[in-house]
């Protein structure tokens, strides 16, 4: 297997916390959130209908948002302000 | 040329699976599916599919061995951590390359862990298990604070909690106590661990282990660090941000800040006992390495650093706890 060459430019991920618990209906703002400028990636790893448990009970992150730029502080800069956009719809 | 033939081991409520199949894809690799339920598309994946028990591995490694005879596999992945002991004694029993099922085992206990960093003279931190049905006042009184309360086996943050004060220690125990109980309930490890909490800067390390010899993918800085006084809502619904040093010029100073965290990792995996990973490992860790992967203290040589468990979410792997 050949050796992995790191990265030049500063990356980051988020772990999207669940803050609520409620069967969940959708992630809205997800359009929002990519088009902020350094992310290039999210996923939502829970699917509609499934309940959401906040930690420490939960076992699991909403999902995961990634970013890049040409420092730490603009990715984490990026993925907050991301982050910001996306609204947890839940049932019940 | 034939294709390279892979068993993955998939829990049923893991989220890496997509990436797996694309890699899997990409390598030209054909990849057999064992999981704890029959697929809805099973009748169509004859040869593609085994179901198995992930608890129970030794009967699970013999139906991986039978399969096997009629279905030569080159390699046997979990892609979480529930699939990981069944891993590597698969893996041995086929005689195909893999940790020590004892070292994999190890991992996954928080306790076994940091006892084991402990025994290598790697600094951890002080800790204790107690069973899930003590008594919190008792305990409580025997803590120093703050401390973390967590299961032993668990990831991604679930059952971690930090205490502050003896006030608050029993109703934290007999909740974490209480998820313990629930995950486990014919369980052989009920139990929590409960450790002193360390103040810092906490960053992550995320490498591959092959052969013994540490490859770091990516350093981690952490932002937003626990200390001190936590309110509920910081401890239980931040949002974890992660982000890699890159190598321009703003971030150098960082990043070779984090140059010496590599040495207590790659130090921390013969007391752990593995050799390799067949996919990312990971460890967190305080100002220095202090939270997972061991207790780097600034004055001395990298070499001197340390390493201790953490269990945090991410890749499966046979070494990480």
């Amino acid at each position: 297997m050949p050796s992995h060459q790191r990265e030049l430019a500063a990356a980051g991920v988020m772990m999207l916390p669940i803050r609520n618990r409620g069967r969940l209906r959708a992630v809205a703002g997800q359009t929002e959130a990519k088009q902020v400028p350094g992310v290039d990636g999210l996923v939502i790893t829970i699917p509609p209908g499934e309940l959401l448990v906040p930690l420490p009970e939960g076992d699991r992150y909403l999902g995961f948002m990634f970013a890049r730029a040409d420092s730490p502080a603009a990715v984490e800069a990026a993925l907050r302000h991301a982050h910001a956009k996306l609204r947890v719809l839940t049932d019940g | 040329m034939l294709m390279a033939r892979v068993l993955l081991l998939i829990p049923s409520r893991t989220y890496r699976t997509h990436d797996f199949m694309t890699a899997a894809s990409r390598l030209d690799v054909e990849v057999v599916v064992g999981s704890e339920h029959r697929p809805a598309l099973a009748g169509l994946m004859d040869g593609r599919h085994l179901r198995l028990d992930f608890v129970d591995v030794s009967g699970s490694t013999e139906r991986i061995v039978a399969f096997a005879k009629t279905h030569p596999l080159d390699a046997v992945v979990a892609v979480d951590d529930a699939g990981t002991s069944l891993a590597a004694a698969a893996a041995r029993a086929l005689g195909m390359p893999h940790n020590p099922v004892d070292a994999v085992e190890a991992a996954r206990d928080k306790a076994r862990m940091r006892e084991r960093f402990a025994a290598a003279g790697l600094l951890t931190p002080r800790f204790r298990t107690a069973a899930i049905d003590a008594d919190p006042q008792t305990i409580a009184a025997t803590v120093a604070y703050p401390c973390v309360v967590k299961p032993i086996d668990l990831s991604g943050s679930q059952g971690v909690v930090k205490v502050d004060d003896v006030e608050r220690f029993p109703a934290v125990f007999t909740r974490v106590a209480a998820i313990v109980a629930a995950c486990r309930p014919t369980g052989v490890r009920r139990s929590v661990l409960i450790e002193d909490f360390i103040p810092g800067e906490e960053v992550a390390v995320e490498a591959l282990l092959r052969g013994g010899e540490l490859e770091v993918l990516a350093i981690f800085d952490k932002p937003d660090p626990l200390n001190g006084p936590s309110s509920r809502r910081r401890s239980t619904s931040r949002p974890r941000v992660s982000r890699i040093s890159g190598r321009r010029r703003s971030a150098r100073p960082r990043l070779e800040r984090r140059a010496p965290l590599a040495s207590p990792t790659a130090r921390s995996m013969p007391s752990s006992g593995s050799t390799q990973t067949p996919s990312p490992l990971r460890g967190g860790s305080g100002r220095g390495l202090r939270k997972a992967f061991g207790c780097w203290r600034s004055p001395r040589a990298p070499s001197a650093g340390s390493a201790r468990g953490h269990s945090d979410s991410g890749p499966a792997s046979h070494w990480r706890n």
